[in-house]
């Protein structure tokens, strides 16, 4: 059985790498053209408007959510489950949805636009948006931090903020690093925010090389640079997670107990916690549904429909194929089959940080020779390119829980590899495996630029039909779409909360075991 | 097992449907226009010949030529269906496209709008006009693009960015016409005019004219057209006080840009795909373009979009339509120069 699954990583690695070797290939060619092409300048601009956009978004995001978290894990108050649940909220509506929604619905109250388009405005929206990205991790490892550091530090003087800054959120920076970096990889790769709100990034210099100047091989190359940046990112990171995870320490000790909040920072805290959510969650959405019954006719609902059963079909279809594969990857990591081995399997997670539209190429070139551009195979296979990282890390975080003793025991008494796998992990991982269906569903469901280069002919999803409306400059008629969109994405996230998949529930049973 | 089961059922259900059509004439069109128009004239053309018109839209026309370009003799695609003529100019250069043979084609449309080689044929156009607040400017003040970098604009100018291939393509055929310093110099000029930094759409710089940001835009006709049909009334508030001129009418016309269809060179059914391009091109399909989508027909013998008929029959910039999709490269780089976002 392990051979047959390390063939398998062979033949995954492979697919997974070749777009990026396509892409490489192509960036090659760069080196020797000489046609008329973006200027050095620009480029820098560029660049550097993209370092402030990553350092404003995600230094925003950091604030709403390391104050969220530490609200819900060391306060006690009226409406803290609500909050905990609310703050995923934002995970539903896609960040270019918000932008089209608010800039819509303020220049139509007069606001003028040219005060709404620019970079301070798109930071703030990502920062909502990209919020629970650095809520869920820190939370987490807020719960888990050991009372014992804190208490000495109260003892000995220190009030809650300076423990807070000088001992908490040390221990939890991992927790927050990883968070940032997910947040921080979105912020990189997107392009139709930044295009709507006229912001230029480093995307602009990609689809302006290619779209513009007709210079595919330099859109490649810029794509590898960002791709490279990013991969340098995921693997300091990774290296930050192995060494030492400081947090997690306090399992075995005492954590830390949430103290009632003071009454009169109640309405002012649950505001600030509540930004996220409301601006970037609930009230776009109320926006929509207003519109969606005001502007939209029946035509527009019915038209809606099938692009809808499309949406559900392709994700959960891409969401199963997504769990298996992490199931897959993550048997060879837990039965460690070596290093180059783990190595190979963490390049799976780097699909997630390139550009869709440009990856996209990437999978035309591969794609092309087996006639599978414009199937929904190959469009499957490039939703599993994109979001296998879900799989890896969401199945890696659950099965490491697992002690393996389980497993050893089961063996002892004479199951197969295979046996102990299905009669013993799986059953143990089911809510982690809910979780990946579920979150592969989320993103599959908001995924536009691979959908719209691979798709197959006479099919349409709701983010492509939202996107289309939308550049056509029929922002109201986009509402229904929209609303379908974000009316799945929240459903998903709800049951994906119910299924554990935000360990929310599991550390407030820790929370209040504690208390007991 | 379960999701093995469900996935291969799902993909059972899209293939049989995919063999279902398959039975039938069918002609295969890669398209990047998503308009409602398509869609009808996919209607009517089925319900008249019977032949059944599928289609793949990729919103990005460079995108779309690369997938036609990796798929190569195995794409599917039997016609390539795009708005900017510089796109249909590419897709020739690549070699992407086979004569189109049609005498209906040829008798048609007028050579002004069709290749030179016979590969392709505009189907309709659009102009890009000025439109201006007419409770502080003159027709005549507007009267030709040049006159946009006047001092009396400054800080009144409004136009989306140059990342948008509307401009590129207006920049190409002003690359064309007046060169490159010429370009140069008119685009830093719009750039110095601005009132705001560019952003937004066409519809979005009509929107703030109405909103007091700046006095004169730079925007295409179907947009215009759009707002003026509008059953919505904050629409037609919108253009209460905005009025519109085709610019440069006493000189080289204004400048128009095509959308266009060719039959792809490792097309399967060539016989189905010429007839629907026939189709798009006679009086009945050229009347849905003015109609839905509210374009100019390329038939001489086709009206206007109603709404548009007000304005009168624009004089347009033909020589440089033929040269946009050459210089769009060069006139890109121009436009960066003059920092024109």
């Amino acid at each position: 059985m392990n051979s047959l699954v390390r063939f398998f990583i062979i033949i995954c690695a492979l697919i997974f790498i070749s777009p990026v070797l396509a892409l490489a290939g192509e960036a090659l060619h760069a080196l020797f053209a000489t046609e008329a092409r973006l200027s050095q300048e620009l480029l820098i601009r560029y660049a550097g408007n993209s370092i402030l956009l990553l350092l404003g978004s995600v230094g925003g995001a950091v604030f709403f959510g390391c104050f969220s978290a530490y609200l819900c894990s060391r306060f006690e108050f009226a409406g803290r489950r609500a909050l905990l649940l609310l703050s995923l909220l934002p995970l539903a509506v896609p960040s270019y949805l918000v932008a089209y929604t608010w800039v819509d619905f303020l220049i139509a109250q007069g606001v003028h636009g040219g005060s709404l388009r620019n970079l301070p405005v798109t930071c703030l929206i990502f920062s909502l948006c990209l919020a629970p990205y650095v809520f869920l991790p820190t939370y987490g490892a807020l719960t888990q931090v050991s009372a014992s550091l804190s208490e000495s530090a109260r003892l000995l003087g220190k009030g809650p903020f300076r423990v807070f800054f000088l001992i908490e959120l040390p221990l939890v920076r991992a927790a927050v690093f990883a968070g940032s970096l997910l947040a921080g990889m979105e912020v990189l790769a997107d392009f139709g925010t930044v295009d709507f709100m006229a912001v230029d990034t480093w995307s602009t210099g990609i689809y302006r090389s290619w779209f513009g100047y007709g210079d595919r091989t330099r859109a490649a190359l810029f794509s590898l640079l960002l791709f490279m940046f990013s991969g340098t990112l995921l693997f300091a990171e990774a290296r930050l997670r192995e060494r030492k995870n400081l947090a997690g320490r306090g399992r075995s000790a005492s954590l830390v107990r949430r103290r009632p909040l003071p009454s009169a920072l109640w309405f002012p805290s649950f505001l600030i916690a509540a930004c996220p959510v409301l601006l970037g969650c609930l009230l776009p959405s109320l926006i929509l549904f207003k519109s969606s019954f005001t502007d939209a006719t029946a035509q527009l609902w019915t038209s809606t429909l099938m692009p809808a059963a499309t949406t559900l079909i392709m994700a959960s279809s891409a969401g199963v194929l997504v769990l298996l594969l992490g199931i897959v990857f993550v048997y060879a990591l837990r039965f460690s089959f070596g290093r180059i081995w783990s190595s190979v399997v963490r390049l799976a997670s780097l699909g997630y940080a390139l550009p869709g539209g440009v990856i996209g190429i990437g999978f035309l070139v591969l794609l092309a020779p087996f006639s599978m551009t414009g199937s929904v195979v190959g469009l499957l296979l490039a939703y599993c390119v994109r979001f296998a990282t879900i799989g890896v890390s969401t199945i890696e975080a659950g099965w490491s829980a697992i002690p393996r003793a389980y497993e050893e025991q089961a063996r002892l008494l004479g199951r197969t590899q295979g046996g102990v796998i299905r009669s013993v992990s799986l059953p143990l991982l089911r809510k982690s495996l809910a979780c990946v269906f579920i979150l592969t569903c989320i993103d599959v469901i908001k995924e536009l630029p691979a959908t719209m280069l691979l798709r197959p002919f006479d099919f349409e999803t709701l983010s492509i039909r939202t996107y289309n409306l939308a550049s056509d400059e029929r922002l109201a008629e986009t509402a229904p779409s929209s609303l379908l969109m974000v009316v799945l994405s929240l459903a998903g996230i709800l049951l994906a909360a119910r299924f554990g998949a935000f360990s929310l529930t599991q550390t407030d049973q820790n929370g209040s075991a504690n208390e007991n | 097992m379960k999701p093995i089961i469900f996935i291969a059922a799902s993909l059972a259900c899209f293939s049989a449907s995919a063999v279902a059509q398959q039975e039938k004439k069918t002609v295969n069109v890669y398209t990047t226009r998503h308009y409602d128009a398509d869609q009808k004239l996919a209607a009517e053309f089925q319900k008249k010949t019977g032949i059944n018109v599928r289609i793949v839209q990729i919103k990005e026309p460079a995108q779309l030529l690369s997938r036609v370009i990796e798929e190569k003799e195995k794409s599917e695609a039997d016609i390539i269906m795009t708005t900017d003529v510089g796109n249909l100019w590419r897709a020739s250069e690549a070699g992407l496209f086979q004569p189109l043979s049609s005498t209906v084609v040829s008798k048609g449309v007028p050579s002004a709008f069709r290749d030179s080689g016979d590969l392709w044929t505009g189907l309709a156009m659009r102009v890009r006009l000025i439109a201006f607040n007419n409770q502080k400017v003159k027709p005549e003040q507007v009267a030709r693009l040049e006159n946009l970098t006047a001092p009396e604009f400054k800080g009144r100018l409004l136009v989306r960015s140059s990342n948008h291939v509307y401009n590129q393509s207006l920049a190409a055929t002003l690359f064309a016409a007046i060169g490159r310093d010429g370009l140069l110099a008119w685009s830093k000029g719009v750039t110095a005019n601005l009132a705001r930094k560019p952003q937004g759409g066409d519809t979005d710089q009509i929107k703030a004219i109405a909103a007091g940001e700046g006095d004169v835009a730079i925007v295409n006709s179907y947009y215009v057209a759009r707002l003026l049909d509008s059953q919505n009334n904050p629409d037609k508030e919108l253009m209460k006080n905005i009025s519109v001129v085709f610019p440069n009418q006493k000189d080289r016309g204004a400048h128009v840009n095509l959308s266009g269809a060719g039959i792809t060179k490792h097309a399967k059914n060539v016989a189905e795909a010429r007839l629907f391009i026939e189709f798009l091109v006679s009086p009945a399909g050229q009347e849905i373009f003015a109609d839905a989508s509210k374009e100019y027909p390329v038939r001489a013998d086709a009206k206007a979009p109603a709404v548009l008929r007000q304005f009168g029959q624009p004089k347009l910039d033909l020589k440089g339509l033929a040269l946009i999709g050459k210089h769009t490269p060069d006139a890109v780089r121009v436009l960066d120069e003059a920092g024109w976002r």
